[in-house]
């Protein structure tokens, strides 16, 4: 019992992991960037690299949005933080479509239009919804595959049979069969836990879209249980607009009264509701910069008195939901874990590549070359280093393209996802047309295309990295040093396959 | 051949269709059962939070259990359960 | 600064607890020492290594506080294990190094030589 037990989980591990793997890189690919998505923002946002403002022009930040989005039901000002600099407005347009634009923190004033989704746009997005905008598909993919990914690492786990005698376990002296199983399992057990965590956190961050109906029974006396479930546990103060104009009085006085309720932290955002209507009110939500918790603590002000309508605090155990959730998000003020996820991020993509590599050099080793591997081949050279050269692409068409680009109907920051994808589908081809000699090719791209985003910065925006060290300005600096050590990563593994195919028989042989 | 392709097909969409169905009847009563001891809000957001672990545990077991009569059953069972329960509830009130 | 010492306190103790568990492998005793495992204080280190993983953890709640620490003392947890993990690898003597740094009295860096 205990054998066939063991037999089926490793059918599941094999299976659903060969299956799903492609879709489980992307996301964790994109999620380890995530990490750092405010730092890419400001290395493809040039104009946004401003210091942190002591304190914000909120009243010229309105007058800009009575000039931007007069018409819009809702105007919402991010804050500044110590990583985004900028007050950014959100505004959904006449469609209903949520746009946004940049504010300078110190005049209120619109900074010029960089024509870039960049970090919190496209990547981040892209970790939790691949950019599928239709009917929730892509939020629904990644659910899958965060739930395969929990039972991956359960399964995973029962097929090992030794994890705690293997656990500090490496041998790349092996031949590199052996050295490439020692790297699944060491990233698979020893992060174990991060990935675990981060996973379970994910779809719990998601909860109200994976059991929309979880509220059926509990609130079945209500015409909407889950909204109503909602409201009682998020907090939630609606007020329809009067249909009569109406002045706003001032943000900052509201201001200095929520900062004096929530022992002198700031909000994260302010969002004035019907703007310029007689109903208006403004809704100021929580910072979440000095607490793990994505807290949901919210203060409503009436918005022509600036009288206290509604305060929320969430009950203690929606506040542990939050704090999972907060967990997941990192949008708190932490350094040292800042990083630490990303090399949790990584070691995750390392565990899915090496699973990988470990079917593909089992198949191959059993029946020679074959259909299937050949497609799976393809697969993983197409969905990881394809993914990673697609990324960088993006970069460089951020720093390629100029402000005003614009074709075929196309406006510049749809031109660099165009970029993305097709650089993505092509290196699906390359893999598929060249199996594993495709490996070297795009990891001499990525390292040639990850010096020349570098050069490029230092060129188009004079942010070249001996400056940016000197002056300490780590977002920009950061960036480019993460790019060159990426850059030698990627050269260093192209040279060795290259030694690798000279010393054996022309193929890739990783057995 | 077929067959063993078919008892493949019926396993893995039993793992995640079924498991799904069976993990939200579980969300939904157990919300259900705990708002007698808890806030409603609480009731139903701890029990989908706990939703995903009965998720995690069923879904591992459609790929362990042998026979396959024994998961249409429970996690058949379960998703039936799950649709009567959500479907006939705002009825009920 | 006092910020500082104690992410090196909290990584510091979490990597020579984890090469002491690691010592207390057979696969690894021997690498390193050589001879049986049998002569190796393998409940002693053991017990020690735990306990530095301990002393790593209390540095964390002292930086951060409970909210931050724990996260931070598992991120530490899980990058001590690949370092040594690595460094088994590729250069062992520096978990020699690392691992005769005992507790007062354990006195087990004689009895492999």
């Amino acid at each position: 019992m205990v054998a066939s037990w063991r037999e089926s989980m490793r059918w599941q591990h094999t299976w659903v992991g060969v299956v799903l793997g492609a879709l489980l890189f992307a996301i964790f690919w994109m999620g380890t960037l995530s990490v750092f998505d405010k730092e890419i923002d400001r290395w493809m946002m040039p104009a946004t690299r401003l210091a942190p403002p002591e304190s914000v022009a909120l009243q010229s930040a309105v007058a800009s949005a009575r000039q931007v989005a007069p018409d819009s039901p809702r105007w919402r000002f991010m804050l500044p933080t110590s990583r985004a600099p900028q007050v950014r407005l959100y505004h959904p347009d006449a469609d209903g479509r949520l746009q946004s634009v940049d504010l300078d923190p110190r005049t209120g004033r619109p900074l010029p239009e960089q024509g870039t989704l960049a970090g919190s746009g496209f990547i981040f997005p892209f970790h939790f919804s691949l950019h599928l905008k239709a009917g929730q598909l892509g939020y629904w993919l990644v659910g899958l595959a965060g739930m395969a990914m929990l039972t991956l690492l359960v399964s995973g786990l029962v097929v090992h049979r030794k994890p705690i005698r293997d656990l500090f376990t490496f041998r790349p002296h092996k031949r590199l069969g052996r050295a490439n199983l020692d790297l699944h399992n060491l990233t698979g057990v020893v992060g174990l836990p991060f990935h675990f965590i981060m996973t379970l956190s994910g779809l719990i961050i998601f909860v109200n879209i994976y059991f929309p109906d979880a509220a059926a029974l509990a609130y079945d006396d209500t015409a909407d249980p889950q909204g109503t479930f909602l409201e009682e546990g998020l907090g939630r103060f609606n007020r329809p607009p009067a249909g009569e104009p109406g002045s706003l009085a001032s943000l900052d006085i509201m201001l200095s009264r929520a900062r004096a309720e929530w022992s002198g932290e700031g909000p994260a955002f302010i969002r004035v509701w019907h703007p310029g209507d007689a109903a208006s009110y403004v809704e100021m939500r929580r910072s979440n910069q000095n607490m793990v918790r994505i807290n949901r603590d919210q203060i409503y002000f009436d918005g022509g008195t600036g009288e206290v309508l509604y305060r929320f605090e969430a009950k203690p155990l929606m506040k542990t939901q939050r704090f999972i959730a907060g967990l997941h998000f990192i949008q708190f003020e932490h350094w040292p874990l800042r990083w630490l996820y990303f090399g949790g991020g990584l070691s995750g993509c390392v565990m899915i590549v090496t699973g990988f590599i470990f079917w593909l050099q089992a198949r191959r080793k059993r029946h020679g070359r074959q259909g299937a591997v050949r497609v799976v081949e393809g697969l993983t050279v197409g969905s990881v280093t394809g993914l990673i050269l697609a990324t960088v692409a993006f970069f460089i068409a951020n720093r390629l393209l100029p402000l005003e680009a614009r074709w075929a109907g196309y406006e510049r920051a749809a031109l660099e996802v165009w970029v993305f994808f097709l650089v993505w589908l092509g290196a699906f081809v390359h893999g598929w047309l060249q199996g594993s000699n495709a490996w070297r090719g795009q990891c001499w791209a990525i390292a040639g295309l990850a010096v020349g985003a570098v050069a490029l910065n230092a060129v188009t925006t004079g942010d070249h990295l001996l400056k940016t060290l000197a002056e300490g300005y780590w977002p920009v600096a950061g960036m480019d040093l993460v790019l060159l050590a990426g850059a030698a990563l990627a050269a260093w593994c192209a040279r060795r396959l290259t030694q690798r195919q000279t010393a054996g028989s022309g193929e890739v042989d990783f057995g | 051949m077929a067959r063993q392709w078919s008892r493949t097909v019926q396993r893995v969409g039993l793992a995640a269709a079924g498991g799904y169905g069976f993990s939200l009847a579980a969300v939904v009563l157990l919300g259900w059962l705990l708002s007698a001891v808890l806030p409603r809000s609480e009731a139903v957001v701890l029990a989908a939070m706990l939703g995903f672990l009965v998720y995690l545990g069923v879904s591992l077991w459609a790929f362990a259990e042998q026979r396959l009569l024994t998961l249409w059953l429970v996690l058949g069972g379960g998703s039936v359960a799950a649709w009567l329960m959500v479907g006939l509830a705002p009825e009920v009130a | 600064m006092g910020d500082a010492f104690l992410l090196l306190a909290v990584f510091g103790c979490a990597c020579i607890g984890l090469a002491w568990l690691a010592l207390s492998q057979n696969r690894h005793w021997r690498a390193i020492r050589g001879g049986s495992h049998d002569r190796a204080p393998v409940k002693r280190l053991r017990v020690g290594g735990a306990l530095w993983l301990v002393l790593s953890l209390v540095g964390a709640l002292l930086r951060d506080g409970a909210h931050f620490g724990v996260p931070l003392w598992v991120m530490a947890l899980i990058t001590s294990g690949v370092a040594v993990a690595l460094t088994l690898a590729w250069s062992p003597r520096c978990i020699e190094v690392v691992a005769v740094l005992p507790l007062p009295g354990t006195g087990f860096h004689r009895s492999g030589q």
